[in-house]
């Protein structure tokens, strides 16, 4: 026994040993509750700082149950202090585009400040969109009645809430998913839109995941 | 103003790109788990001198790491980063008392000189816990580990001199416990 390394070597000649599958399986079986538990927080959390700094995009509430948001979320967690995160599509079967990817389904989230008038020359424009395949248009109201049912074991957040601090939204499918960049693009800077958020949904799924 | 078409041409289907994307990752952290298990939870065991408190020190070092594993699955070093929250979890389990008594468990009695061969192996782990953690942890990812002096600062948060001055110590003490032939670390 020369040196140090081979001392510590003999005093671990006596292993039990340990089943390292096991271990891998308890890992990812605890720790992804633990994920979990910790998105839930930092969901609830990042949603009522953006319904607090005035409710912008706030797509967080168009989930149709916080765990579903919390499911997506996961895949990608750096991305929780991007809003674009949040707006994932009601149903699980969407996801979130990455920037600069395909999407199938843009939200025009609209301004608070949007008039009559841009919303119609939206709706028009949109209607006249050979890319378009189908839309629907979500008012404050019904984007408030949807919150209240999603949020309804949070009472405190949802009366943090009013119709006010929700957006107004033009949900969309588009015909191709390659035609979503430059389709965003046009859309952009037309006046009354605030920001377009781009989620994948599969065929099956009603357009931007909204039932 | 709602209007429903029904789409032309079917949609890219998300669930099972996220499916795959998940299968993915948990055999990633599987093999992860596989090729460092045994080294990792020796060190435990240097550190508690108990081999079922290493496993379980063990399992919350991967069960922490797999809630985080998005985050840190591309990280050049990974195998530091473990080293990291095993001695944080040791840290925290020493600061914490109670479940302590194995951590840092007063130390046997018999350190006078080298003990006879069957208990050689049993010497240097009960010496070990005679150091304190800190010096312990420089210790194990030093010489049982092979580390770097640079890599065992940055596993433990330290600078370079103070592992350096903590080995330099720790290899004193050992030595008194253990006897001078017993150690020549270079």
């Amino acid at each position: 026994m020369e040196n140090l390394r081979d001392q510590f070597e003999y005093a671990l000649s006596a292993d039990p040993g340990a089943d390292a599958g096991r271990l891998a399986d308890v890992a990812i079986a605890e720790g992804g509750r633990v994920r979990r538990r910790r998105h839930r927080i930092a969901v609830a959390g990042v949603a009522a700082a953006i319904v607090a700094a005035g409710g912008v995009t706030a797509g967080v509430l168009h989930q149709p149950r916080p765990t579903e948001a919390l499911r997506t979320l996961e895949a990608d967690a750096p991305a929780l202090d991007n809003r674009a995160m949040l707006l994932v599509g009601a149903s699980s079967d969407c996801e979130n585009a990455p920037p600069g990817a395909d999407a199938t389904d843009p939200a025009l989230f609209l301004t608070a400040a949007a008039t009559d008038g841009q919303k119609s020359a939206l709706a028009a424009a949109l209607r006249a969109d050979p890319r378009v395949t189908g839309s629907f248009f979500m008012s404050r109201d019904q984007a408030y009645d949807r919150f209240r049912k999603l949020w309804s074991d949070s009472p405190d957040f949802v009366k943090s809430v009013t119709p006010q601090s929700l957006p107004e939204v033009f949900y969309l499918r588009l015909k191709d998913a390659t035609q979503y960049e430059t389709f965003k693009l046009d859309y952009a800077a037309q006046p009354g839109i605030q920001d377009i958020i781009g989620s994948v949904c599969p065929a099956s799924a009603p357009i931007g995941g909204i039932e | 103003m709602t209007e429903t078409v029904t789409p032309s041409r079917p949609a890219a289907d998300a669930r099972p790109a996220r499916t795959t994307r998940r299968r993915a990752r948990d055999e990633e952290f599987t093999a992860f788990v596989e090729s460092t298990a045994t080294r990792l939870r020796r060190s435990a065991y240097l550190m508690c001198r108990d081999w079922h408190l290493a496993q379980d020190l063990t399992q919350q070092t991967y069960t922490k790491m797999y809630a985080t594993w998005n985050r840190i699955r591309t990280s050049p070093n990974l195998e530091s980063y473990s080293r990291r929250v095993l001695m944080n979890l040791v840290f925290d389990q020493a600061r914490s008392r109670k479940s302590t008594e194995l951590v840092v468990a007063d130390p046997p009695d018999h350190s006078a000189g080298p003990p006879p061969s069957p208990e050689l192996r049993l010497a240097l782990v009960d010496a070990l816990a005679h150091l304190p953690l800190d010096d312990r942890a420089v210790l194990v990812l030093r010489h049982a580990e092979d580390h770097s002096v640079d890599t065992v600062a940055t596993i433990l948060g330290l600078s370079v001199s103070a592992v350096k001055m903590r080995n330099a110590r720790a290899l004193a003490k050992l030595r008194t416990l253990l006897g001078q032939d017993f150690l020549d670390p270079e």
